[in-house]
């Protein structure tokens, strides 16, 4: 184990990421910064299409080349003994020497991040070699323990075996196993549960849990579902179009969750011996390319069509969603604190 | 519409084999499994996958051929029927996917899609056909003017929604979800749930309701079936079932719903792998592998799905039904009491 492992860190400031479509350019993600602390797992939350999924992408600077770049912000990696790189501004040559040894990856869909024509140890034999510099039969037999030490029985077979030879559950254990080889002290997990059954589900939490604290990795779970969080995240950044728009401390944000973007997510979370009432949060995501003024979740949110039914028609505007307060779309909200370790971008809830 | 006391759809021993290539023998993807439903309730299917429960939906629904037993659809057995016959039926009983860009043809708009089986079973013609679809489209909160669009252009839930609609145009009695939300995030997923519900009361529809996840089963159903290795461990009311669940199986499924509150970890029942290959299943209950609580006869003989002692419209298949193993097991904590 490296020495620096426990202290790796990653900090995000003001990221932006820009995709060149063809009705002009766009930005799924515009001025998201948060922290990947030693040992802590940070959620990010939010419906598909909010931009979860690029911010991971960009920080493992693996955006699609020639479509999508990092257009500001900067991704400063630091191992705790005074080395730190800015992966969104380092060369290729650089963040490829970094990821998956300090970085690694893993992902919602196991059966396309797996090479179907390598066994499994095979694959997973390859990042320590290429990280590590080990022999082909230390690889090897890492690659063993490795698949040992996320679960999977019979190791030592099951490492000759192909990708399709695994169930979901397996696969993603087998990716979870190849993320670790490098020893990375930091882990981005992209929804890495939600193509699995619950059960199946529930012992990878268990497990993710288990191996975080051992090798007290910095962890950054990304997810649709606050469910999973409450399991798993010590503190949440809860994203909407492109932006945060609450962070808290797990514990917080459930006790007392400011943004209504954030109380009508939690709302959605099915939960055992509740009738399904919320019916969900109207209408979807805006695409990048038709992000709305102001507060982008103003065209959604109850709370400002509640106030606007209460208060002075001069303090509202019409929209084609309806009346709603005028400051949500003339004023673009800014993360403001509201309590120790809470922030929210809502002029309401601020004010 | 018929007796309303009378089941819509009974399933009667029924088992689907697979024949495996290779010379691994027979894989029994559902064996002998009996259930009735009824009209205009819900019965929310249960399992992991590889259980059977996506063959079972396609067996009721003769999309996959019955090997042994009955499916009975109001009165009338199909387990053998073919041709037209079948065909008239199908209008009666239809599905909604997992993936609704699977079962959505790219290549067709979503007025097409919808307006198909209007087509197929002769119910509209001409521009009744439109205002049909029309209707359906605005029914399942999408408009009508989204019929020139195709599935690449709409949401996951929104497709979904199409799905729904085309299934609902033909007018069925009888609707099978399969994992209808499973894809989907958790805002979509809520508002698919709120819309079947919704459907369900308006049109007096009866659904089979798939789901790995009890938690959406629960918002849902009136009665739930747990499937393990192609047969039902675990059948009853839904109230019944979720707090008094008889098999260690489904308080495991229980215990693996992610629970939104944050408080100190809990020890919890949990099972160590996954379900054994159906194509060689453990001999005894076919769980025991799994079972936290296995004893001896669980190793040998195979519990039969007997009426338990609270309920007899609840019944379990589990050796240790009648016991309370809330404590038995080393690190539960779990708080469900059997």
């Amino acid at each position: 184990m490296s020495p620096n492992r426990h202290s790796a860190a990653l900090a995000v400031r003001d990221l932006r990421v820009e995709i060149r479509t063809r009705e002009g350019i766009v930005r799924p993600v515009d001025g998201v910064s948060f922290d990947i602390r030693p040992g802590r797992t940070l959620g990010l939350a939010g419906e598909s299409g909010c931009g979860k999924t690029v911010s991971a992408l960009a920080l493992m600077r693996l955006l699609p080349r020639g479509q999508a770049r990092i257009s500001g912000g900067s991704v400063l990696w630091s191992n705790g003994d005074g080395e730190s790189v800015n992966l969104a501004t380092a060369a290729e040559q650089e963040v490829r020497r970094l990821r998956g040894r300090r970085l690694a990856m893993i992902f919602q869909d196991p059966a396309a991040a797996l090479n179907p024509v390598f066994t499994v140890g095979e694959q997973i034999a390859e990042v320590s070699r290429l990280h590590l510099g080990l022999s082909h039969g230390k690889a090897m037999r890492r690659a063993v323990s490795l698949l040992s030490r996320v679960g999977i029985a019979d190791a030592a077979r099951r490492a000759r075996e192909y990708p399709h030879q695994f169930s979901g559950g397996m696969q993603q254990r087998a990716m979870l196993a190849m993320a670790l080889a490098g020893e990375p002290g930091i882990l981005i997990a992209d929804e890495p549960t939600t193509a699995l059954d619950v059960t199946v589900q529930a012992q990878i939490v268990d497990l993710l849990r288990g191996l975080q604290s051992e090798a007290g990795m910095g962890m950054l779970w990304v997810t649709h579902d606050l469910g999973v969080l409450a399991q798993v995240a010590d503190e949440i950044c809860v994203m909407y179009a492109g932006r945060i728009v609450e962070r808290a401390g797990t514990r917080e944000l459930f006790a007392n969750p400011l943004h209504p973007y954030t109380q009508a997510l939690l709302a959605c979370v099915p939960r055992l011996h509740r009738p399904a009432g919320t019916g969900g949060i109207p209408g979807s995501v805006p695409t990048p390319a038709e992000v709305p003024p102001g507060c982008r979740f103003h065209p959604r949110c109850a709370l400002s069509r509640r106030l606007a039914v209460e208060l002075d028609a001069e303090l509202c505007v019409n929209t084609q969603s309806g009346s709603v307060l005028r400051r949500c779309v003339d004023e673009v909200p800014a993360l403001r604190p509201v309590g120790a370790d809470h922030w929210v971008a809502c002029g309401e809830v601020a004010s | 519409m018929s007796n309303a006391t009378f089941p819509l759809l009974c399933a009667k021993d029924l088992s689907v084999r697979y024949r495996v290539s290779g010379g691994r023998g027979v894989l029994m993807a559902v064996n002998d499994v009996t259930f009735d439903l009824l009209r205009a309730t819900t019965l929310g299917l249960v399992g992991e996958s590889g259980c059977g429960k996506t063959t079972l939906a396609r067996a009721v629904l003769r999309l996959v051929p019955v090997s042994d037993g009955q499916v009975v659809f109001d009165g009338l057995d199909l387990s053998h029927l073919s041709g037209s016959h079948l065909r008239r039926l199908r209008r009666r009983m239809q599905i909604v996917f997992q993936d609704p860009l699977g079962s959505l043809s790219p290549r067709m708009t979503i007025g097409d899609a919808v307006g198909e089986g209007l087509r197929i079973h002769r119910l509209r013609r001409g521009s009744a056909i439109r205002d049909r679809v029309a209707e359906m489209l605005e029914r399942v909160g999408l408009q009508a003017a989204d019929m020139v669009r195709y599935p690449y252009e709409l949401s996951g839930g929104q497709r979904q929604r199409v799905a729904i609609a085309r299934a609902l145009a033909v007018g069925p009695e009888l609707l099978v979800c399969d994992e209808p939300v499973s894809a989907l995030d958790v805002s979509a997923q809520a508002q698919i749930l709120s819309l079947l519900v919704g459907l369900r009361r308006d049109f007096g529809l009866t659904y089979l309701f798939i789901s790995h996840n009890l938690a959406i089963v629960d918002s849902v159903c009136d009665a739930v079936a747990v499937m393990y290795l192609g047969r039902f461990v675990e059948i009853g009311p839904r109230a019944a079932v979720f707090e008094n669940p008889g098999h260690p199986y489904t308080r495991v499924l229980l215990e693996s719903v992610p629970d939104p509150e944050p408080r100190p970890r809990r020890a919890s029942l949990r099972t160590i792998g996954e379900p054994a290959s159906p194509s060689s299943p453990p001999p005894g209950c076919p769980f025991h592998p799994r079972c936290p609580f296995a004893v001896d006869v669980c190793r040998h003989d195979r519990p039969e799905l007997r009426a338990t002692s609270s309920a007899p419209a609840h019944r379990v298949a589990c050796h240790r039904a009648d016991e309370d193993l809330s404590g038995a097991t080393p690190s539960n904590a779990s708080g469900i009491t059997a």
